[in-house]
């Protein structure tokens, strides 16, 4: 693939939970290849730590405070992302509730965990939809890309309110997809299993299952955020 | 090679409750499961008939989870605790085609997060009898459209991907009880009337339908014959499945 295939200059993406772990790494990735980035993140000083990483590299970045449960933080986000850089090409929604490193019994979980967890993960899918839709139509190469995760595909005996979570984004990936195809944007999910901020308190908690974990992995490591999980979302952006 | 730990044996299926919301599928289900030798209770939101032909009938409201245990709880009093638990409720709204853009915070919240909540809370309540009682299957039913996703229908996808994923892990979780969790992609034929009018994504094959057996799949036949087999001994080697049963539209995985 040529360079010129690899550039994202002159388009512009938002990222949510851009201020840490994979969010960060993807804001990073999108920067790199020429992308304007607006990171939107709940605690600015986050998104900050983010945006300096960001023009360290020459890159351009806008922050925007915004907690995704609520529909009109993100519809702000989107409307300052469309008046910082004139547009909107790429939306990628990362952000997840911090709840999800926490092992649970499924027969504990109650309305309130679920709830709170559900907020940020399809509540926040949907508001993002909604809000980009009309600027991803403006677009010529409008991308709409969902973090979902590899428990979402076979399920998660540590934590199932987190699986059945990412299993639903697939279902609303796919839903989307076959929507906004006519429209000309792409709708993707990216499953990963990386090495998260929540993935970590959990080892942090559990040591003994770090090395037992890292054994299902052939290459014995979990994705890098930039690298590895970047260079997907990249593979998706770029023409 | 061997196994450390053998596959519990089960007790063949003489207790099976089917909760469902409006449609009917309960009486379909309860007639299939009846006819397979199960002693059946109905468990539904909306009041179809008398108790008849060995099913009983039991009122659920799916408000909380108390009241959910509290349906389960009357049904157990009645026929004893469940070795089988066949699962086909999500509220209508989810099933009406909807452009993404104009789906409202209420109708989401409502319909999306209604729809988990109902599964969590039959799982929960399935689990806190069958826990006691030496295990037994729980199977989730919903249209086989899930697995590859249909336009218009964002919360309903959404939910059957979760219901699949949260059945894996319910799988991961209770297996060590003695209790296995499948989901059931159903065609959807008349299964699900209100879909006949969605624009579903037609199976892979060039042409046009019916699928290769000719006919899509039901509940009274289908769907309980492969709820007793997986209830039974012989289906006791399988946990956390996706079974699709739709007359082999799709043959997917």
């Amino acid at each position: 693939m040529s360079a010129s295939a690899l550039s994202l200059a002159g388009r512009t993406a938002l990222i949510t939970g851009a201020g840490g772990g994979i969010g960060r790494g993807l804001a990073l990735a999108l920067a790199s290849a020429g992308a304007n980035v607006t990171v939107a993140v709940r605690r600015k000083a986050t998104g900050d730590e983010t945006a300096a990483l960001i023009r360290a590299e020459g890159g351009k970045v806008l922050v925007v405070e915004a907690d995704v449960a609520k529909q009109v933080d993100v519809q702000n986000a989107v409307a300052a992302t469309v008046a910082q850089f004139s547009g909107l090409d790429i939306v990628v929604h990362n952000a997840n509730a911090g709840d999800s490193a926490h092992p649970v019994a499924l027969e504990e979980v109650t309305e309130e965990s679920w709830h709170a967890q559900a907020r940020v993960t399809w509540d926040g899918a949907l508001w993002l939809a909604q809000a980009a839709l009309e600027p991803l139509k403006r677009s010529s190469a409008g991308r709409f890309i969902l973090l979902g995760s590899a428990f979402g595909l076979h399920g998660a005996g540590f934590n199932p309110v987190y699986a059945a979570l990412k299993g639903g984004i697939k279902g609303f990936t796919k839903s989307l997809a076959r929507e906004w195809g006519p429209f000309g944007i792409t709708v993707n999910a990216i499953q990963p299993a990386a090495a998260t901020e929540p993935a970590e308190v959990f080892f942090n908690q559990y040591p003994e299952v770090r090395a037992a974990f890292m054994r299902n992995f052939p290459m014995g490591r979990m994705g890098r955020h930039r690298e590895d999980i970047g260079g997907a979302v990249l593979a998706i952006c770029c023409d | 090679m061997s196994s450390a730990s053998p596959i519990p044996q089960v007790r063949e299926s003489s207790v099976a409750f089917v909760v469902t919301s409006g449609a009917n599928v309960g009486t379909r289900l309860g007639r299939g499961l009846t006819r397979g030798g199960s002693r059946v209770a109905v468990l539904e939101d909306t009041p179809v008939g008398e108790a008849s032909d060995g099913i009983g009938r039991y009122l659920i409201s799916f408000a909380s989870r108390a009241q959910v245990l509290h349906a389960f709880d009357a049904a157990v009093a009645d026929l004893g605790s469940p070795q089988l638990v066949v699962l086909s409720a999500l509220p209508a709204d989810l099933f009406v085609p909807t452009d993404s853009a104009s789906i409202s915070p209420g109708d989401w919240a409502s319909a999306v997060q209604g729809a988990a909540k109902i599964t969590l809370y039959c799982l929960q309540a399935a689990y806190a009898h069958m826990v006691k009682s030496g295990g037994g299957t729980i199977v989730c039913v919903g249209p086989s459209f899930a697995l590859v996703g249909a336009a218009r229908l964002l919360g309903l996808s959404t939910v059957l991907e979760a219901q699949r994923a949260l059945v894996k892990s319910a799988a991961r979780q209770w297996g060590r009880h003695g209790i296995r969790t499948h989901w059931i992609a159903l065609g959807v034929g008349e299964n699900y009337p209100t879909l006949q009018t969605a624009s579903l994504p037609n199976g892979p094959e060039l042409g046009p339908p019916p699928p290769p057996l000719g006919r899509v799949p039901d509940f009274e036949q289908d769907v309980a014959g492969i709820a007793t087999f997986l209830a039974s001994s012989a289906g006791c080697g399988l946990t956390g499945t996706s079974l699709v049963a739709d007359g082999g539209d799709w043959m997917v995985p």
